[in-house]
């Protein structure tokens, strides 16, 4: 530091990243585990400081104290300012915080869903989910080939997934 | 910006450390506000004759004893901790008893120019106020508002002191009075600036 005073640039550097992890510990130790994320914003804020007023650094006292002071009372600021900036919320005004998150009413969409979908999909996918028939059931009552009814489910299923896929997308963010 | 980053830009920055200098700060104020009061105020006509009598020599040492004793508290504050205030309550506290004193005994309390006096003073405290506070914006100062508002005294005791080779006013209700009440108006002045210009 007394070097960088007096105008080596590279003993100012060194100095200055020698002290950068003193300084961390420091900022670590003086803000509280909520404000753990300023650590580097107090030790920047700090190495500013030291930059600007280094010129009032008693020469005849050890530095560490006097950047100790500095780092002690940026840690303050900052919180402080944090504080202010964001202000005490209620929960009383959140109640949707932790609430459900799937929704009841999904049942309704499921039939909207469907009619989105050709008639005979339709049928096909409220027979085989909804009603919950066997492949044998449903492929004499569609008339179908047991594996064309199959391609024919999956199909629908996978139009009906794309469908519900896009809506979620849609769907503001509530 | 990353820490890395930014140690590399301040160590590339050639700007000169700036260097507090208070000592050398308070002087040039002191010396402005000695020439201001000697141009725009002039000295008491009756100065020499004046300097010999025991009230108006009281009212000298009144001004540089606050002078002396704000000069200590402000110099043996250490770098980032309370300065010591406990001397100025007991001093206030003095110097209210002794006014109390003085007016029981029949002191003028008024006099001639008290308002002169009370604006007088603050204002001629302005050279040292902003020369002291430019000095300490490049110093680490956590309590900005008190180290402004024991700055705010010390030039309001330069300016008294200066101010009372013009004042003829040498009655100690008097000068207890407005004397004090002007350097404590200039203490509020260094507190509010103080507040805004001072920090870590």
């Amino acid at each position: 530091m007394r070097k960088g005073l007096v105008g080596d640039r590279r003993a100012y550097a060194q100095c200055l990243s020698l002290l950068a992890p003193r300084m961390r510990a420091m900022a670590r130790r003086d803000l509280a585990f909520v404000h753990a994320n300023l650590v580097e914003d107090v030790v920047q804020e700090a190495l500013l400081s030291i930059h600007l007023k280094r010129g009032s650094w008693d020469q005849t006292r050890p530095l560490l104290p006097w950047v100790r002071i500095i780092v002690k009372h940026k840690a303050i600021d900052l919180v402080r300012m944090v504080r202010s900036s964001a202000p005490h919320e209620p929960i009383d005004d959140h109640a949707d915080i932790g609430a459900q998150t799937s929704d009841p009413l999904a049942g309704l969409h499921l039939e909207q869903a469907l009619a989105r979908l050709s008639e005979k999909d339709a049928a096909l996918v409220r027979g085989h989910a909804v009603e919950g028939l066997d492949a044998e059931t449903l492929s004499t009552k569609f008339g179908m080939a047991p594996g064309a009814m199959r391609v024919a489910l999956h199909r629908a299923l996978r139009r009906l997934a794309d469908m519900a896929r896009k809506d979620e997308e849609w769907k503001p963010m509530s | 910006m990353e820490t890395d980053e930014l140690i590399a830009a301040l160590a590339a920055d050639a700007t000169p450390a700036k260097r507090p200098r208070l000592i050398a700060r308070a002087v040039i104020g002191a010396l402005c506000t000695v020439v201001l009061v000697l141009v725009l105020y002039g000295l008491r006509p009756d100065l020499i004759d004046a300097l010999k009598a025991g009230p108006v020599q009281a009212k000298h040492f009144f001004t540089l004893f606050v002078l002396v004793g704000l000069t200590w508290l402000l110099t043996r504050a250490p770098v980032g901790e309370r300065a010591n205030m406990r001397p100025l309550w007991i001093a206030g506290t003095a110097i209210v008893v002794l006014w109390g004193g003085a007016a029981a005994m029949g002191s003028d309390p008024m006099g001639q120019t008290a308002l002169a006096c009370f604006v007088s003073i603050p204002l001629l405290a302005l050279p040292v106020i902003g020369l002291m506070f430019a000095g300490l914006r490049h110093r680490v100062e956590p309590f900005a508002a008190e180290r402004g508002f024991l700055t705010g005294l010390f030039a309001g005791a330069v300016s008294a002191s200066i101010y009372a080779v013009h004042c003829i006013e040498d009655a100690p209700a008097f000068y207890l009075l407005w004397y004090t009440a002007g350097i404590v108006v200039s203490g509020a002045v260094g507190h509010l600036i103080g507040k805004r210009v001072l920090s870590v």
